[in-house]
């Protein structure tokens, strides 16, 4: 089965799609950024699109994952101190980490 | 001069050059707590483990300045074994590459030729293992990030079998596929790393019960396969021709040669694209400028996301971005479920192999250590790096590397023994038998012996 690299690519992994997902993932890229992954994205994704070359008769359901180990549901007494996050977060007051608004008024996305 | 302290000169003199480690021990610091079964070794650990009050950047920016709280299960057994640690080594970012030319930190340098990559993603370790700059290392596999930097830099490094060694504390990068494991100059070290690391731990749920005994597997009557898929690739002839040795010595010594076939195999880059990016785009959505490191004031807390997440660099956007992607409405049946199919068809593959023979051997890698700032350009160039050692990863099955020979020009080349799940005693005892009658493991960069 040899692994094709090609320059042709058919995926809809456009500028404007990675633009939109840039903005879902909170990436943000510079113009030079955006412009280099257009090229290189569509190229990753036609590599990928090997695996359309297996049919969905031929595999096996994706298989359940091991639900019996879990741990009970029960607060471990470990944790960090309020020592220890103090000198982690960006801010911290009052026993808690500041952060801005989370919800604000305006409309912008 | 007590050898802690000639490691700790030793790294000081040679980082300039190599660039193996992000950082160092004090050296008043460097007396373990305690005596314990590794109480003769100094370790290097990966710079995406944590070690309580020591920095933990994964090589990015975006934790620059980072001190970690707590030590991963990892440590907190090495320490209780009596084993010193000299420091954090370096790696490709957030174990994302093959070359650790990825570091935000600069690349580490092969030891053998300075121009050449040592591998990755734990090129600092493996690098500083055969540099002489500690006694063994750890490191993280999820497509061959142990064994490939362990083959560029001949020295012995197993990936274990997934949930053999506990992942808290490492930061995750693929976390159904991210294992941890140790790099040596030698497999007997690598078992007594191994065993102490290895074990059920309740901070990690995708552990088992597992207590590592040695055992000696024999080579006589040992079947051995050869991986049609990974054989029948283009590799370079010096690298096939030392490995093809490599199998004539177990033939040698009365082992049974055979050719199996692993069909979906081939599937396996392009699975392992698909699942890691997605995991990938999950898992580093907590590098927000907020849990984990300082970020200025803003008055949008978007406006915090973007500053800190600008910092991640190009491999590690691609791979979030290419992670949304398939994990997005329309795509997600098309990629990321049939990517777990064919995982686990590639671990059926196996499981049915491993019914008529007990161990698989391929090379490690397809070609020799390659320039520094030949593939970082092109990534699906870089991602070839991974094609002997990434099936393994998705099977959740345990694989070693260790040096059987040298190219023409000095480099060294690695072996990779496959065996099934739990199979690391028979993969260390074969290591041993081919190390107590052969001497590539005992070979040191000139520069550096």
């Amino acid at each position: 089965m040899p692994l094709v690299h090609s320059t042709e690519t058919m995926s809809d992994i456009n500028r404007s799609e990675i633009d939109h997902l840039s903005s879902l993932a909170r990436v943000y890229l510079s113009p030079e950024e955006a412009e280099e992954f257009s090229g290189q994205l569509p190229e990753i994704v036609d590599f990928v699109d090997q695996l359309s070359q297996v049919s969905a008769e031929e595999v096996s359901d994706v298989p359940a994952l091991p639900v019996d180990k879990l741990r009970p549901d029960k607060p471990s007494s470990d944790s960090l101190t309020l020592e220890q996050v103090e000198k982690l977060a960006p801010e911290f007051s009052q026993e808690q980490v500041v952060v801005p608004p989370v919800l604000s008024d305006s409309q912008d996305e | 001069m007590n050898k802690a302290a000639v490691y700790s000169r030793q790294i000081a003199e040679t980082n300039g050059e190599l660039n193996a480690f992000l950082y160092q021990a004090d050296s008043a610091s460097l007396t373990a707590e305690t005596t314990g079964d590794l109480s003769d070794l100094a370790l290097a650990i990966k710079d995406n483990i944590a070690v309580s009050d020591w920095p933990t950047t994964a090589a990015s920016k975006v934790l620059e300045g980072y001190i970690s709280p707590y030590d991963a299960t990892v440590i907190r057994r090495l320490k209780k074994a009596g084993a010193l640690l000299l420091g954090k080594t370096n790696l490709d970012e957030f174990a994302m590459g093959s070359s650790t030319e990825n570091s935000a930190y600069g690349a580490s340098k092969n030891p053998w030729d300075t121009s050449k990559v040592p591998g990755g993603s734990s090129g600092g370790s493996a690098v500083a293992v055969a540099a002489g700059l500690c006694d063994a290392a750890l490191g993280s596999d999820t497509a061959g990030s142990i064994r490939q930097p362990a083959a560029f830099c001949g020295v012995t490094g197993l990936k274990p079998t997934y949930g053999a060694v506990s992942r808290y504390g490492l930061l995750a990068l693929t976390s159904s596929i991210d294992v941890i494991g140790p790099i040596a100059r030698d497999a007997k070290t690598v078992e007594r790393v191994f065993s102490v690391i290895s074990g059920s731990d309740e901070y990690d749920q995708t552990t088992f019960d597992y207590v590592y005994k040695p055992e000696t597997t024999s080579l006589k009557g040992l079947r051995v396969g050869l991986p049609k898929e990974l054989w029948e690739l283009d590799i370079d002839q010096e690298v096939s021709r030392s490995v093809k040795d490599f199998v004539a010595y177990f033939e040698s010594n009365g082992a049974i040669t055979s050719k199996v076939s692993l069909p979906y195999l081939s599937y396996g880059l392009p699975a392992y694209y698909v699942i890691t990016p997605a995991e990938v785009s999950a898992n580093l959505a907590r590098y927000d400028g907020i849990r984990f490191q300082k970020s200025e004031r803003r008055a949008d807390l978007k406006d915090i996301y973007r500053d800190t997440r600008a910092l991640f660099g190009q491999e590690v956007k691609r791979r979030i971005l290419l992670g949304t992607y398939v994990l997005s409405v329309g795509h997600y049946d098309a990629y990321y479920q049939t990517a777990l199919r064919v995982k686990d068809m590639i671990r059926q593959d196996y499981e049915r192999v491993f019914k008529s023979v007990d161990v698989l051997i391929s090379p490690t890698t397809p070609t020799l250590p390659f320039d520094i700032g030949s593939r970082v350009k092109d990534p699906i160039a870089m991602y070839q790096s991974d094609l002997l050692t990434v099936g393994v990863n998705l099977a959740g099955i345990p694989a070693i590397a260790l040096p059987c020979g040298f190219s023409a020009s000095g480099m060294p080349i690695g072996a990779q023994i496959i065996g099934p799940h739990l199979s690391e005693s028979r993969l260390l005892s074969l290591s041993k038998s081919y190390q107590e009658e052969t001497d590539y493991h005992t070979k040191r960069p000139r520069k550096y012996s």
